[in-house]
């Protein structure tokens, strides 16, 4: 088996490592040893000061991971029927109660196993926009702020590329779809679909075994 | 990178090429060598040099005859461009196969972008279904047609050119009409190959495909924006492959199959961009090539969330 030039994790590497960390617990305890002994018995934190209390306010709102590539979300609301949706819900008191539904909306939720209900997600009062659990207001345009609350691991690969796709050009400004562009939030799972056609028989050649194997997986 | 030097075992061809196509073409200075009637252009693809040692007029003189060609053939005016690679880029793929759901939809954009034949199995994408558990490719199933996909047990794993860094279809080729251009892509000029066939044997991933007969295609379906070493029309009886859409990705566009591919496992990009998404699935997913115990070193990647 020959393995990729140059990959990560050569057998020398980890040896190399552990040299390299023997050599500086070495120089550390030595270190160690010759500081004089502090009078109230704790060393002090080279030029990492903790500060005096934790701050008060509010940590600020999440604005991306570092390092990510900059990117520009393909906007929903154009792709929403029911949109503005204070058209009828200003007219209507927010029912939190998780019930049936009657039309025009989903009348079940399929995401979540039951854990949450949908003013988890859309905000109660002004129904145009979405809302975090901390109670940020989010854009449909931006719902991925919704779902990364729960869903870190795909969130990230997102920002940086690794799940959900990339509009058009792989080169310039990044333009990328939503989570909502693929996954129905109020039904998120990928479903089974139709395949288009297998490649055709080249001419002359039949493939009789792949009719059997057909018939047998009841087709 | 296109060399226009003529020395070499073919100076004298051309030499010769170019008194000839001065006398008939009656020693105007002005205007194609070979003018636009039927029979000079088949005079003049006959004489038609290699890619890489055309000069420029040359190469304009053989786009003019392909868009000739595919008016006279399918009725279509089209564009045959010959866009250079871009500097500071190598194109790699990467494909995350736990969310291929073999969907086939990049099968069926590739053959209408990079104009395929119909009907033949002149497709650059085979999208092997596999038993869940092995990489074992001999257990794999690309005719498969179920109701609904993905079917249980089984996950899907598409293979087309891999563009390898170590061609081993470039070394077999004994009339050098197959190439690793400095963009990383392997590239066929379709009217210097002889249709040996050899690259096909020489190729591990089944990525090379011989046309048996001239792609035979509807008018109304035809793309007519082309590139001389994408996705022209082409002659019958040459060798055809995957070239990461070179008429779109050298301008910056992504390839017909990652454009086609609804769940988003298909990632291309630039090798040379640390910001590239290719590059931080590289550097932070579990990839794997196929075969490669090989050395062929593929720039087309596997990988799994
Ligand atoms: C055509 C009028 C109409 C529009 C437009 C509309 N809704 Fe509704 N919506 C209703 C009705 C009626 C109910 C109550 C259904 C029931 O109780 O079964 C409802 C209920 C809901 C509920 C359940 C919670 C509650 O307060 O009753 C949510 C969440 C909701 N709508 C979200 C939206 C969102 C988001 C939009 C915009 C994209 C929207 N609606 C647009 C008519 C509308
Ligand atoms: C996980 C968060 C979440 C939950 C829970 C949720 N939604 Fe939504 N909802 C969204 C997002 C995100 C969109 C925007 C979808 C898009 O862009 O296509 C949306 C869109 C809608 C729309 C507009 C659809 C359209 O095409 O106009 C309606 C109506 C709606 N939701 C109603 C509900 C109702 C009723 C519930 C409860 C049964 C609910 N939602 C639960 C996130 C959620
Ligand atoms: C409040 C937490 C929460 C939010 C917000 C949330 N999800 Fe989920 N999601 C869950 C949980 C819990 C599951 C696993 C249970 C299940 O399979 O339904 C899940 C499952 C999923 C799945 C896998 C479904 C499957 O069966 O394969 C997808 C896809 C998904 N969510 C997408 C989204 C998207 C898109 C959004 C934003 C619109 C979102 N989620 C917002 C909690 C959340
Ligand atoms: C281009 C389409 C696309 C986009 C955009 C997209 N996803 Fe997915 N996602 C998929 C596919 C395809 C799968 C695989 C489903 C399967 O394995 O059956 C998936 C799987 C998932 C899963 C379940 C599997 C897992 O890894 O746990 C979650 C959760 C999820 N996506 C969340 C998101 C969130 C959150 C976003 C937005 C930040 C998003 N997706 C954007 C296509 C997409």
């Amino acid at each position: 088996m020959g393995y990729p030039r140059g990959s990560r994790g050569r057998p020398g590497a980890s040896v190399t490592g552990a040299c390299t960390l023997i050599a500086v617990f070495t120089f550390a305890s030595l270190a160690a040893a010759e500081l004089p002994a502090p009078e109230d018995g704790h060393r002090p934190l080279r030029g990492n000061p903790v500060t005096a209390a934790p701050d008060p306010a509010p940590p600020p709102p999440f604005d991306g991971y570092v390092n990510a590539p900059a990117f520009e979300v393909v906007p929903r609301r154009g792709e929403l029927k029911f949109f503005p949706c204070a058209a009828c819900h200003d007219q209507m008191a927010p029912n939190p109660e998780r019930r049936k539904l009657f039309s025009p909306h989903p009348a079940a939720l399929d995401h979540g196993d039951g854990r949450f209900w949908c003013l988890d997600c859309h905000a109660a009062e002004g129904r145009n926009e979405l809302h975090t659990l901390a109670g940020e207001r989010v854009s449909f345009d931006r719902a991925d702020r919704v779902c990364a609350q729960c869903h870190y691991t795909p969130h990230r690969d997102w920002a940086f590329g690794a799940h959900g796709k990339r509009v058009a050009d792989w080169q310039g400004d990044r333009r990328i779809y939503g989570c909502a562009h693929c996954h129905d939030p109020h039904a998120p799972a990928v479903r089974p679909r139709v395949p288009e056609p297998p490649p055709p028989v080249r001419a002359g050649l039949a493939r009789p075994e792949l009719e059997e194997h057909h018939e047998v997986e009841g087709q | 990178m296109k060399s226009k030097d003529s020395d070499g075992i073919d100076a004298g061809r051309r030499r010769f090429l170019g008194a000839a196509g001065a006398a008939v073409a009656g020693g105007t200075a002005a205007g194609p060598a070979w003018g636009g009637s039927t029979f000079l252009d088949a005079m003049g693809s006959f004489f038609q040099d290699h890619y890489q040692r055309m000069s420029d007029e040359e190469i304009a003189d053989a786009l003019d005859r392909i868009e000739r060609r595919a008016k006279r053939r399918y009725g279509v005016d089209i564009t045959c461009r010959d866009t250079p690679p871009q500097e500071g880029v190598v194109f790699g793929y990467a494909l995350n196969i736990s969310k291929c759901q073999g969907y086939r939809d990049c099968v069926s954009a590739c053959v209408r972008e990079n104009n395929q034949d119909r009907g033949s199995q002149m497709q650059y994408i085979r999208v092997l279904e596999m038993p869940e558990g092995t990489r074992e490719l001999e257990a794999a199933e690309h005719y498969y047609d179920p109701a609904t996909v993905p079917v249980d047990g089984h996950y899907y794993l598409p293979v087309q050119c891999m563009q390898c860094d170590d061609p081993p279809c470039v070394k077999a080729c004994p009339v050098e009409a197959t190439w690793l251009e400095p963009d990383g892509i392997v590239v066929v000029d379709y009217d210097w190959c002889i249709g040996c066939r050899y690259c096909m044997t020489a190729c591990p991933y089944w990525a090379r495909h011989f046309n048996w007969r001239e792609p035979q295609l509807p008018p109304e379906e035809i793309n007519p924006d082309t590139n001389y070493l994408g996705n022209r029309p082409r002659p019958k009886g040459v060798v055809e492959k995957c070239h990461f859409c070179t008429q779109r990705t050298r301008e910056g566009r992504q390839p017909a199959c990652q454009e086609a591919c609804p769940t988003g496992a298909r990632i291309f990009g630039n090798l040379l961009d640390p910001n590239s998404e290719i590059r931080y699935v590289l550097a932070n997913k579990p990839v794997f090539r196929l075969k490669e115990e090989l050395g062929t070193e593929p720039k087309f990647w596997y990988f799994t969330d």
